[in-house]
């Protein structure tokens, strides 16, 4: 097998994964056998593929073309490898934890669910693969819709509002900013490839408004990283049920968003073009002010929500601007601290929704001021949740102080002191939102109700975030050769 | 051009069906007629196919009696003609097909010869227009397409059936005794009406107000006939009031045969001939052809009855089509092309799934068709592909036509243009995702349906998966289309580049 089938594999396998689903709703036990089978299968071609990868070996396909230069194609690349083996990786966790979360809340359903679960992985490993932007942005716009189920799981009022935010948000941007910005980056540039050192590097005499406005365009039209204030559908996602809103916030959807703006700088606008062109006016990195209001702003809003899952919402807003600013720093210690942060942050976060799916399964509560006492009843689910906590405040001995190790190094290098400020101010304000909650868990009394019923424990549940929060330990152990791999 | 042995081919695609529709005025069988029919169209694809593989994109013509144009009426055939002959085939192949279970539903078993036999003179007017190069000749089968058509739309059982005929009737009659003095006129400047003669006529003349008022009457003629805003209102009426396998034929073809008038006269004789700009002129096309596509597509996204949104659905999408007619480039008439074909594909194969449901349940109202889904998965999961497609979701061939629509915009340079564009394809997303929320995600308020026929014909089950079949692939190899357009634009209707 060559590096090419190997792609393709990994690619459809999850569609095989949905169409199982969809064609055994009435036998859960083989349906899920078989998706779990598949996901860790998908894991180990992922991984063989990495391996191949990293011996030299290069894929490049097309799959759809219309003409010389519109076509659909995949490709293999650093940054996309490891996105995949982590997407994948992920995978396993969440569908372990699915599998749990679905049948101790007996939702209704769960055929349709897993299946467009399923399908949501394969856009998200297209997004990966993808050799140029119409590619990305097919399989962009395609996850919007594989996941719109999902969000609209639970059928009722609400959720029919929040689902209309979500995809009028989504879908709207993308067809009014990140679409029109593909062609007009097709007319002036010629390409739509993704080549090292950018596209405009190859050009002459570009329009200088043309420039921000693609720039302009491209910020803004990729919705799924969160920036302010095109953020709104990540809290209104909120209603689904929570593996969902894990697969939304770590695996699939905001990272691939914040994938796709990674690669859009890196090999369309190329670093040496955009750092040149920012500074032709000032000499202050004025691209940051976007990430930086809305790392501030989000903390802000986190800091006054009761319901956890909308302070993980915003929280994960927060974060994904870490990673945007991190590219924005145009320089390497930034973009590593971006693609390390996607790692770190897709770890401590699925745990954290774990956690908060786990106490909505078991105990059922969703309210910060109902957690009094919680972690004496559920002792893995809360330790997890601090570990995960600590991570995104960035406290030594996990993944997250690494993160913002690297975001502080490429602070350095490029010179733009003053972000420091947002950064500590910001990590004050994490420290604020998410201590008081685990400070409530552990050393306040649990409230004794009349009717009080045993807590059940769900195995499945907890084996995935064990392992999850064990990865965001291990992120910090052996963040050395994740360093190495990256900057090699 | 030459005519060659096989030739005779061309005026064969027109007079087989109507020989055929005799035929079954005299056996008056419904079985027979529907295999008639069906055979017909069979052939008229097989044709098509020995045309093209013989002729390989070159252009061929027959004479009629062996008449020297431009005095006598001449057939001719190049990519563009073959472009909708190809179209016609497969729509009407697959239609025919569908229709058998249809007629026990909507028409009665009385009535099958009859609309068989109107059927094929409808299917053969239409295949008539496109393969003569004589303006006049081209009237002739327009009038023969149209009348048969509103007999077809009056066979309809519904209450509104017979008004809907006869408005459609007048609106028809009227378009084209514009069209007819428009050509009148041209007769009389220029004493020709074979259209490659008229285009050498036209570059020697000078630019006067009898030949402005001649392309306006055509215009007008022929934009009427593709449901241009402001005239748009019979389309939805034949639409609803037509049987089902009638409807999926109309929303493939009448306003398909409209475009390919619009290209054949404005584009081809008139724009390519004349001296003066036509800017003005193709500037106000774009404005009311950006007003068409808001207009059906705020009106598509306001109705129940299913068959009503897809017909103002169509009446959005021939605004989006004229609109890159009208750009005059490269682009826009690709987009347009690339637009035509795969929409009149898809809403014909969405109206033959409405047929279904209207079989299966006796009702097209999306609130009284919620939850069908599990008492039929495959008519549920063709419409939801469809209705996908429809939407323009990345990849299908709606998009493409899409892509290339906004790129012509931006190389057109006009910011109004652009918005308009962007926020009309949000429009049609919105509509045809309403079908898809409608029928699948709102599944939790099922209403009672009544099932009155439980079993689909199969034949109904085979021409939606041949459709289904025919979409993927489109899907999958969008170069197939490409080369055709390809070939068509080198015929020099607009300048490359």
């Amino acid at each position: 097998m060559t590096l090419n089938h190997l792609i393709l594999t990994i690619v459809l396998l999850p569609v095989l994964g949905f169409i199982i689903s969809l064609r055994l709703k009435k036998q859960p036990n083989i349906r899920e056998g078989l998706n779990l089978g598949i996901a860790i299968l998908n894991f180990l071609l992922s991984l063989v593929a990495y391996n191949k990868f990293a011996n030299g070996e290069v894929a490049y396909f097309q799959i759809i073309v219309v003409n010389s230069y519109l076509y659909l194609g995949f490709y293999s690349e650093k940054i996309t490898m490891i996105f995949a083996v982590m997407v994948n990786f992920l995978w396993i966790i969440s569908m372990v934890y699915t599998i749990g979360y679905m049948r101790g809340n007996n939702e209704k359903h769960q055929g349709r669910f897993f299946a467009f679960y399923c399908l949501s992985i394969a856009f998200t490993l297209g997004v990966a693969f993808s050799s140029n932007l119409l590619t990305t942005f097919l399989f962009y716009e395609s996850l919007t819709l594989a996941t719109f189920p999902l969000v609209a799981h639970k059928i009722n009022a609400e959720s029919r509002h929040n689902v209309k935010v979500y995809l009028s948000i989504l879908i709207g941007t993308s067809l009014v900013l990140f679409l029109p910005a593909i062609i007009i980056t097709l007319i002036y540039l010629g390409s739509l490839d993704y080549t090292l050192g950018g596209l405009f590097i190859r050009q002459e005499n570009i329009n200088i408004y043309m420039v921000f406005l693609l720039l302009f365009m491209f910020t803004f039209g990729v919705a799924k990283t969160g920036i302010m204030p095109v953020h709104k559908w990540l809290p209104a996602a909120m209603v689904a049920p929570t593996p969902v809103s894990a697969l939304l916030h770590a695996v699939a959807v905001v990272k691939s968003g914040v994938f796709v703006f990674i690669k859009i700088i890196i090999y369309i606008f190329g670093i040496d073009y955009l750092s040149a062109f920012i500074h032709m006016m000032f000499s202050v990195n004025w691209l940051l002010v976007i990430p930086c209001i809305t790392i501030i702003l989000a903390s802000l809003v986190a800091l006054y929500q009761d319901n956890l899952k909308k302070m993980l919402a915003y929280s994960t807003i927060a974060q994904l601007s870490y990673m945007v600013l991190g590219v924005l720093l145009l320089s390497n210690a930034g973009i590593i601290s971006s693609v390390f942060n996607i790692l770190a942050h897709a770890f401590a976060k699925i745990t954290l929704f774990f956690a908060a799916g786990s106490i909505y399964v078991i105990a059922h509560k969703d309210k910060i001021s109902q957690l009094s006492g919680i972690g004496r009843k559920m002792p893995i689910t809360m330790v997890a949740f601090s570990i995960a906590a600590l991570s995104m405040i960035g406290f030594p001995l996990t993944g997250g102080f690494i993160g913002k190790w690297f975001l502080l190094e490429g602070i350095w290098e490029s010179q733009q002191s003053w972000v420091v400020f947002v950064i500590i101010i910001s990590t004050v304000l994490n420290a604020l939102y998410f201590l008081p909650v685990i400070f409530k868990a552990f050393f306040e009394k649990y409230p004794t109700e009349p009717n009080e019923h045993a807590l059940k424990k769900s195995l499945p549940m907890d084996i995935a975030m064990t392992m999850t929060a064990i990865c965001v330990l291990m992120l910090f152990i052996l963040s050395d050769s994740f360093i190495n791999i990256l900057t090699k | 051009m030459h005519a060659l042995q096989y030739s005779f081919l061309i005026p064969a695609l027109v007079v087989i069906p109507i020989l055929v529709a005799i035929v079954l005025l005299i056996v008056r069988k419904s079985y027979f007629s529907w295999l008639a029919s069906f055979l017909t169209s069979l052939v008229v694809l097989i044709i098509a196919s020995v045309i093209l593989y013989k002729s390989n994109f070159t252009t061929i013509t027959y004479n009629f009696g062996n008449f020297i144009p431009p005095f006598g009426i001449e057939y001719k055939m190049d990519t563009l003609s073959i472009f909708f002959i190809f179209l016609m085939a497969i729509v009407g192949f697959i239609t025919a097909m569908w229709s058998k279970g249809n007629h026990i539903t909507e028409l009665g078993d009385r009535n099958v010869y009859l609309y068989n036999c109107v059927f094929l003179l409808y299917y053969a007017g239409s295949l008539g227009i496109i393969l003569t190069n004589d303006l006049f000749n081209l009237f002739v089968f327009l009038e023969i397409s149209s009348l048969a058509s509103y007999i077809l739309v009056a066979m309809g059982k519904r209450k509104g059936s017979p008004l809907a005929a006869f408005d459609a009737l007048v609106i028809g009659t009227v378009a084209a005794s514009f069209y007819l003095f428009g050509v009148g006129i041209l007769y009389m400047l220029f004493g020709t009406l074979n259209s490659s003669d008229l285009i050498l006529q036209i570059t020697k003349y000078p630019m006067t107000p009898l030949l402005i008022l001649a392309i306006t009457l055509l215009s007008v003629g022929v934009i009427i006939k593709i449901a241009i805003f402001p005239v748009l209102w019979w389309l939805p009426q034949t639409h609803q009031s037509a049987t089902s396998a009638m409807s999926a034929f109309l929303a493939g073809i009448s306003l398909t045969i409209g475009v390919y008038m619009f290209i054949k006269v404005i584009i081809m004789v008139v724009a390519r001939g004349v001296h003066v700009s036509l800017d003005h002129y193709f500037e106000l096309l774009i404005l009311i052809s950006i007003i068409t596509m808001f207009v059906g597509g705020f009106l598509a996204l306001k109705q129940d009855s299913l068959k009503l949104l897809l017909a103002f659905s169509s009446i959005s999408q021939m605004g989006a089509i004229m609109v890159g007619i009208s750009l005059f480039n490269f682009y826009g008439m690709s987009a347009a092309l690339y637009l035509l074909i795969s929409h009149a594909f898809v809403k014909t194969s969405l109206f033959l799934c409405v047929g279904n449901l209207i079989y299966t349940f006796g009702t097209e109202k999306l609130s009284e068709l919620r939850g069908f889904g599990p008492k039929k998965p495959f008519t549920f999961f063709a419409i939801i592909f469809f209705s996908l497609s429809l939407a323009g979701l990345p990849g299908t061939s709606l998009f493409w036509g899409k892509f290339y629509l906004l790129i012509s915009a931006i190389q057109y340079n006009n910011w109004f243009l652009i918005v308009a564009i962007i926020l009309g394809s949000l429009l049609t997303f919105s509509y045809s995702w309403k079908i898809v929320s409608h029928l699948w995600i709102s599944e939790s308020i099922v209403s009672p349906l009544i099932v009155v026929h439980k079993k689909t014909p199969l034949y109904m089950n085979i021409a939606i998966s041949l459709a289904i079949l025919l979409n993927i692939y489109l899907t999958f190899f969008p170069n197939v289309i490409y080369y055709f357009i390809e070939q068509i634009i080198n015929l020099n209707i607009v300048s490359q580049g």
